[in-house]
């Protein structure tokens, strides 16, 4: 969420609570803080009369001038006047006057210690000072009743806003990127501030309480991701469990709602990135659920570039975890639906990442190169399946980092695939340490189509018959990984079942080998398919199976033909059909084999008998 | 385990279980006690498996009822049909005053009496009495009843094993009407078919009609999500069929599902047969696929026994004219099988010529030896006669004669053993 929404979000926040209108319009108009204190405290004129020793007109001064050395980032005068105003106030801490002027200069104090940890960078000295002056803060929160309660939360309001600014850049999984070495720290002091202000026994509103909360776990997630290299999903489970049952309606009212969202997503991408965890598929399907209606409904939500991309990597996320999980292939066609989605996905977070510049371009850290190759191995797999692909690599995110090595190796990987060098393919993808891991479904899968293609673009083309053990060892892609004969011939056999097996072959598994060629194509029913109508089978049970509908049923005539893409009632009408058809296959057959043999069987049956009929009527006389 | 159903149905069922070698003897008295509970609560106990029920029941001192009593003829049908006299108890259903507001509860009835008495034809023909008195403001009740009698048409077309035509009415009937779903989960207490038995029935159905190349096109239809989710057990199977993982595939087959066809009624009458055809496919897919295998091959990779493998690959190759041959261990594929079925008859003829031939050499032969014989006697006649007179002019012609013809005769013998050589030779 940008700072400038934010702040919308409080002056919307005021405006609706806000009886007495018109001084604190003027306030959150001006956006700077003191100038609420003044108005805030003219509501106290009155006591002011009673009091008379306290000069008003001077601490006024003195904060003006503090503000303007804070503008000037000169953060040590500019503490060093509000100190001046606390220590002339000393005298009238019960009173409302002193006690809000007191509490106005505290929190200037405060605000500009964190103005300088972020202009000049977090120091113990800064660190420290932070610390004391939230500290102090709180012990004068907890000192009076008198403070106004709409002025104490919105101060902390902007406080905590101040402490904890947000960013679009910062990624708990691709923390590589952010230049600022000091976040950790940073972290720290956010936690130990917020745990200040949590300990203060001033009863707060439920907005504040659960900015507090949220911006708490913020900063805890953070700081175990940079200090342990590790989260706990157990300090997230509450928001998630809350952002999952949120309502459209509540988190479009709900300001930090995007944020919730965006950590819970980051942190489940961290875990995974890292080899905490696999991915809480459901889990994280209902938070993309959420967020793609949150989205949907607010064009700066769907704007947030920061947010979008842990949508789409949370998406190809889930998307990667079915892939390992179902091993079926056979439904090729979905397969290469998800795999162009998932392609989709990387090519978005590849596009965002770029224009959200947090990349320096040189794909050097996890997440990148995660997203980078993802990419690639999807482009890999359907490079065969479409044939108008373009080489990713000519793609200008990518061409302007050509010389990154990350980008160099893939380069290898994509051409090894492309010729079908398995082995080089093999040693070059090992080359990816951590992603390799990462991407395992999809490497699996591209292993997988290489042997595929390997076997029927480079081998079944060239051999006509060859033993099972010599394919095994030209499609071994390394001695880890052998090809079993159970695989080989499950990979034959399914390619006949689904219709990619593009050369005709028979086996011979008495001695293990493979025939390749059309010149095997063979009869295999020496009956004509019509011969089995009107045929009756009885079966154990006594039931009459027409003799025609088990063959049927068992195959004998299958013609392969694809029923794809038809609905339930198309499907068995076709199958139907296909059953029916007679003659025309048939016809087919005389043609196409030249020899009509299951014919001409018949009469060469006939030919025989007659002249057997002939022989013994000749013999006989 | 007989809660959902009463009625004939619960009687048949109950003996079905009773009999049946899969069922513990506590279950067997179980539902032996449920149906003679039944039987003496209709007051009327005639039913053919009365004895049999009343001995697994264990119970004693039972009354029989054998005179049906007075009620509606609703009621009189009911007992007809436990009588197993069912002809007349559609008789008696069919001959009731049409009346139009319990015309297809009626018509539902008569389904399930003739699928209990297999009467698979006449259960196929009330089909076109479903759209009789279909109108608009039909009453919800006779509405579901027409919808389960439909359920029942597609049943009969399982039981008669025309498995296509059960997936075809069935899954026509899911797809275009939007309650299909809610009749076939319904939990009713009057079930016929349970809806376990027609999602195993579609199950089966579909493993067994959709050809192999199709099982993957099949789990992608995409209007069957609902079907899917409802039953798992079928995309688990076809999954494994289509990775042809036949071996885990029939273990699946012969463990779960077997367990459940053997526990009903109905989906019993089909199986053997069901698995016969489903195990012949397998093996007929591998013989698509090889020139060349072994039964011992198949017997270990489809983890079936070896001598089941033999005796039905062969009955396979004999029922559907494969061209394929299994010789002791191996089965491989024929070739030029077109001209096989004609070998033996061309060798009967060979033997009918050879046969011939041989009794025309015989004959020639002793003709050429009776020739001999006589020119023989003919020289030491004319050798005898000599000293008498010489040899005459027309005995002298005859000697050529006979000379001319010995030669004959040879050349006769010499073309012939060639000739039925050769014929030898070119067998």
């Amino acid at each position: 969420m940008s700072d400038v929404e934010d702040g919308n979000g409080n002056y919307d926040d005021f405006m609706m609570s806000d009886e007495e209108g018109v001084d604190m319009v003027e306030m959150e108009e001006e956006t700077d803080e003191e100038d609420g204190c003044f108005k805030e405290e003219s509501e106290f004129n009155v006591t002011k009369e009673e009091i008379g020793t306290l000069d008003e007109r001077e601490l006024e001064g003195l904060c003006d001038e503090a503000l303007s050395f804070m503008e000037d980032q000169e953060f040590k005068r500019s503490r060093d006047i509000l100190q001046e105003v606390l220590h002339r106030t000393d005298k009238y801490k019960t009173e409302l006057t002193g006690i809000v002027w007191r509490w106005k200069s505290l929190s200037q104090i405060a605000k500009s210690w964190l103005s300088e940890i972020h202009y000049n960078g977090i120091d113990d000295r800064s660190f420290q000072g932070t610390i004391d002056a939230f500290r102090a803060l709180v012990h004068h929160l907890d000192g009076t009743e008198l403070l106004n309660g709409r002025l104490v939360e919105s101060t902390l309001t902007d406080l905590v806003h101040e402490l904890c600014p947000a960013s679009k850049r910062d990624f708990m999984f691709a923390v590589e990127l952010i230049a600022d070495d000091s976040i950790a720290w940073k972290m720290q002091l956010r936690l130990q501030s917020i745990a200040l202000l949590q300990e203060s026994h001033r009863s707060l509103s439920d907005e504040v309480k659960n900015t507090l909360e949220l911006k708490r776990v913020a900063a805890k997630v953070w700081s175990d991701r940079l200090e342990k290299g590790r989260i706990d999903l157990n300090d997230i489970h509450e928001l998630q469990v809350s952002c999952c049952e949120t309502s459209i309606e509540d988190a479009t009212s709900d300001q930090h709602y995007a944020e919730k969202i965006g950590l819970m997503l980051q942190c489940h991408i961290f875990n995974y990135l890292n080899g905490h965890a696999e991915v809480p598929g459901d889990l994280v399907s209902r938070l993309i659920e959420q967020l793609e209606l949150f989205s949907s409904n607010s064009l700066s939500v769907s704007q947030h570039l920061g947010l979008m991309i842990q949508l789409s990597t949370a998406k190809a996320l889930v998307m990667l975890s079915h892939l390992g999980r179902d091993k079926s292939r056979i439904e090729l066609r979905l397969f290469y639906r998800d795999i162009r989605t998932l392609r989709e996905q990387f090519w978005s977070c590849l596009q965002q990442m770029e224009e959200i510049g947090g990349s320096r371009q040189n794909f050097s850290s996890l997440f990148e190169q995660f997203i980078l190759s993802g990419f690639i191995f999807c482009s890999m797999i359907l490079h065969r399946r479409t044939h108008d692909q373009i080489n990713p690599f000519d793609l200008e995110q990518l061409k302007i980092a050509s010389e990154v090595p990350s980008i160099q190796l893939l380069r290898k990987i994509y051409h090894h695939y492309v010729q079908l060098d398995l082995q080089k393919l093999h040693q070059a993808i090992q080359q990816l340490a951590a992603v390799k891991r990462l991407l395992k479904g999809l490497i699996d899968n591209i292993y997988y189509l290489g042997r595929l293609t390997k076997l029927w673009e480079q081998i079944a083309p060239v051999y006509s018959c060859i033993s099972l053990k010599d394919i095994q060892n030209m499609l071994e892609i390394d001695q880890t990984i052998p090809v079993s004969r159970d695989e080989l011939l499950t990979v034959l056999m399914t390619s006949i079942l689904n219709n990619t097996a593009k050369i005709y072959y028979k086996l011979d598994l008495t001695q293990d080998l493979v025939y390749f060629g059309d010149q095997y194509k063979v009869q295999l029913c020496s009956h004509p398919k019509k011969t089995f109508i009107n045929k009756k089978l009885f079966t154990e049970s006594g039931a009459k199976l027409s003799h025609f509908e088990v063959a049927n049923n068992i195959g004998i005539f299958d013609q392969p033909c694809s029923l794809k893409g038809l609905d339930s009632c198309a499907f068995f009408d076709k199958i139907q059909r296909s059953r029916d058809h007679i003659e025309a296959t048939e016809q087919e057959e005389d043609t196409k084999l030249r020899v009509p043999k299951s014919r001409s069987s018949e009469r060469y049956e006939e030919l025989a008998n007659l002249a057997n009929e002939l022989l013994s009527f000749n013999d006989i006389k | 385990m007989l809660e959902q159903f009463e009625g004939p149905i619960l009687i048949e069922r109950a003996n079905f279980l009773v009999k049946s070698e899969r069922s513990s003897a506590n279950d067997k008295r179980q539902c032996a006690v449920i149906a003679i509970n039944y039987l003496v609560s209709l007051r009327y106990t005639k039913s053919p498996h009365w004895r049999d029920l009343l001995n697994a029941s264990g119970l004693r001192n039972v009354e029989t009822a054998e005179i049906i009593p007075v009620g509606t003829k609703k009621h009189l049908a009911l007992c007809k049909a436990i009588a197993h006299e069912y002809a007349e108890a559609i008789n008696i259903l069919e001959t009731m005053p049409n009346e139009s507001n319990e015309y297809y509860r009626n018509l539902e009835i008569i389904a399930q009496l003739l699928l209990l008495s297999n009467n698979l034809k006449g259960l196929e023909e009330l089909e076109y009495r479903l759209t009789d008195c279909h109108s608009e403001n039909t009453i919800r009740d006779e509405l579901e009843a027409m919808k389960r009698t439909q359920l029942l048409i597609c049943g009969g077309y399982y039981l008669q094993g025309r498995f296509l035509d059960f997936c075809k009415s069935f899954f026509k009937f899911e797809k275009d009407d939007p309650d299909f779903w809610n009749i076939l989960l319904a939990t009713a207490t009057n079930r016929f078919f349970t809806t376990e038995e027609l999602l195993q029935m579609a199950t089966i159905s579909v493993v067994i009609s959709t050809p192999f190349d199709n099982y993957g096109d099949f789990l992608s239809v995409e209007n069957l999500t609902r079907f899917r989710e409802e039953c798992p057990l079928m995309e688990k199977s076809l999954k494994l069929l289509s990775n042809t993982c036949f071996g885990r595939f029939l273990d699946l087959w012969d463990s779960e599902i077997d367990r459940k066809c053997c526990k009903s009624l109905f989906l019993f009458r089909v199986w053997e047969s069901a698995r016969f055809t489903v195990r012949n496919k397998v093996y007929f897919f591998y013989l698509r696929i090889s020139n060349k295998l072994k039964v011992s091959y198949l017997s270990r990779t489809l983890n079936i026994e070896e001598t089941l493998v033999e005796q039905e690959v062969q009955q396979l190759l004999e029922d559907l004219h494969l061209n394929f041959e299994i010789d002791g261990d191996t089965i491989y594929y024929r070739s030029s099988p077109f001209l096989i079925n004609v070998v033996q008859k061309l060798e009967e003829n060979r033997e009918v010529i050879n046969r011939a031939l041989e009794s025309r050499i015989l004959t020639t032969k002793q003709l050429k030896d009776s020739l001999q014989e006589a020119i023989i006697e003919n020289n030491d006649n004319l050798r005898d006669n000599r000293s008498d007179t010489g040899p005459s002019a027309t005995d002298r012609t005859a000697y050529r004669y006979v000379l001319d013809e010995e030669m004959d005769v040879d050349e006769i013998n010499d073309i012939s053993d060639a000739e039925s050589a050769s014929f030898l030779s070119g067998s």
